[in-house]
């Protein structure tokens, strides 16, 4: 959700002080960033005086206040709907399919030092798989991006819960040919962007000795 | 204008809350009810409305909408409904959708997931109750109650807001859920008490008739009270 919400600023050149949670010091449960967001949970903006949470509501938020390319979350209320549906699927979806396998296959084993519950594992990879042939037969049917045939908010939010588990070397688009040729086109549009908000993760999968991980 | 195709079951907290937004703006709709213990939600019918296979979904003329949440949001556009429900200030607004993102891993897995566990597991699917997994509901649970009480309805009436929203509606439609089990979610908690008052006295009679299919189910299934601090 970090990624989604940088991208979208550089993006849209929204002037923005980035301020680094220590996420493995467990600085996002300190009482100073409590008091910015009480869910204790990266990311989160301060304007002015004003705060918000939840990576959707900040960009809701920054696509209105900026006024963005409308392309980034449409007006029109059709076009609106289609991406306020991949928007509230995504919670239970692409994000607990995806983070839920890179949590219990790289941060468990590897940063908490948990042995893997492979029952967990199963489930969220059976999660992936459910969202990807959504992603595949629905959101990205006869559409080049997710539910539009301009680049939205949405892709960035998905895209960046799949580049979490390319860390693991899973090919989102192998068996999906929707899948494939979008995430093609939304790094494209995103340019260094892209290249510069994902360094850290991937620095962070080569320090922890991240490996394969099966997945159909 | 002609009137929204609703699919539901009012059993579904999403499907209340929707319905309930419907009622209380005078929305035209027609009713259809859809059999989930039959598995209606699967069959090519339905899944030609809606893809995903879950209620609610809407159909407006030839436009189909699924996602209870995107559903309000575009009927609340659509039908330019008083701008408390959804308000165009964007710090206002703001303060909604971040319950409405918050919403999904919190008081819906919390109250929802529970309610699955404690009810539809051991009562319609003949299945021993996964005590670990309550406990962790209950946690959460508690914990989404907490922030309830603390941040959303700290200093407002409503959620976020001083006014009455889409937020509120989703909120308690999902909490009203585990009542049935007997559990008084403003027991301990004063401000989370008194939005419920304020949020059912708002909704009046629309907010009975919604809730009328799943007290009948609940007494249908004789589910008991379940503890919870």
């Amino acid at each position: 959700p970090c990624r989604a919400v940088q991208m979208f600023m550089k993006m849209n050149n929204i002037p923005f002080d980035y301020h680094h949670i220590d996420l493995a010091k467990g600085e996002q449960q300190s009482e100073a960033f409590l008091k910015i967001n009480l869910f204790g949970r990266a990311p989160a903006i301060k304007d002015g005086d004003f705060r918000v949470a939840e990576s959707i509501a900040i960009l809701q938020y920054l696509a209105a206040k900026f006024s963005t390319p409308d392309h980034w979350y449409p007006k029109d209320i059709t076009a609106r709907a289609k991406i306020n549906e991949y928007l509230c699927w995504h919670h239970n979806n692409t994000r607990e399919g995806a983070t839920g396998i890179f949590f219990n296959a790289v941060i468990g084993p590897k940063v908490r030092q948990q042995p893997r519950d492979e029952e967990v594992i199963k489930t969220a990879k059976t999660k992936l798989s459910a969202t990807l042939d959504m992603l595949e037969n629905y959101f990205l049917k006869g559409h080049s991006f997710i539910a539009s045939d301009q680049i939205s908010i949405a892709d960035l939010l998905a895209l960046c819960e799949f580049t979490q588990i390319e860390r693991l070397d899973i090919d989102v688009g192998k068996k999906r040919p929707n899948v494939k040729a979008w995430r093609e086109q939304v790094i494209a549009k995103l340019g260094s962007h892209f290249d510069e908000a994902h360094e850290i993760i991937i620095d962070l999968a080569k320090h922890l000795n991240v490996t394969a991980e099966p997945f159909e | 204008m002609s009137k929204i195709d609703f699919y539901s079951h009012l059993a579904s907290p999403p499907c209340r809350a929707v319905q309930i937004f419907m009622k209380v703006n005078g929305i035209p709709f027609q009713y259809h009810h859809v059999d989930l213990p039959k598995g209606e939600h699967k069959t090519e019918n339905y899944l030609r409305i809606n893809p995903i296979g879950k209620i609610p979904a809407i159909k407006d003329g030839d436009f189909c909408v699924l996602e209870s949440m995107a559903i309000v949001q575009y009927l609340a556009e659509k039908f330019s409904t008083p701008d408390h429900w959804y308000p165009e200030d964007i710090a206002v607004r703001a303060k909604i959708n971040e319950y409405l993102c918050w919403h999904h891993t919190n008081t819906r897995e919390g109250a929802g997931y529970l309610f699955f566990e404690v009810v539809m597991i051991p009562k319609i699917r003949h299945l021993p109750r996964n005590e670990e997994t309550i406990k962790s509901e209950k946690m959460k649970l508690s914990a989404s109650l907490d922030m309830m009480e603390n941040y959303f309805l700290n200093g407002y009436p409503f959620i976020g807001s001083n006014e009455i929203s889409i937020a509120d509606l989703f909120a308690l439609c999902e909490l009203s859920q585990i009542e049935r089990l007997g559990i008084d979610i403003g027991k301990k908690r004063a401000n989370v008490k008194a939005w419920r008052e304020r949020v059912i006295a708002k909704l009046g009679s629309y907010y009975n008739e919604a809730h009328e299919t799943i007290i009948g189910f609940a007494r249908h299934f004789n589910v008991t009270t379940e503890p919870f601090e």
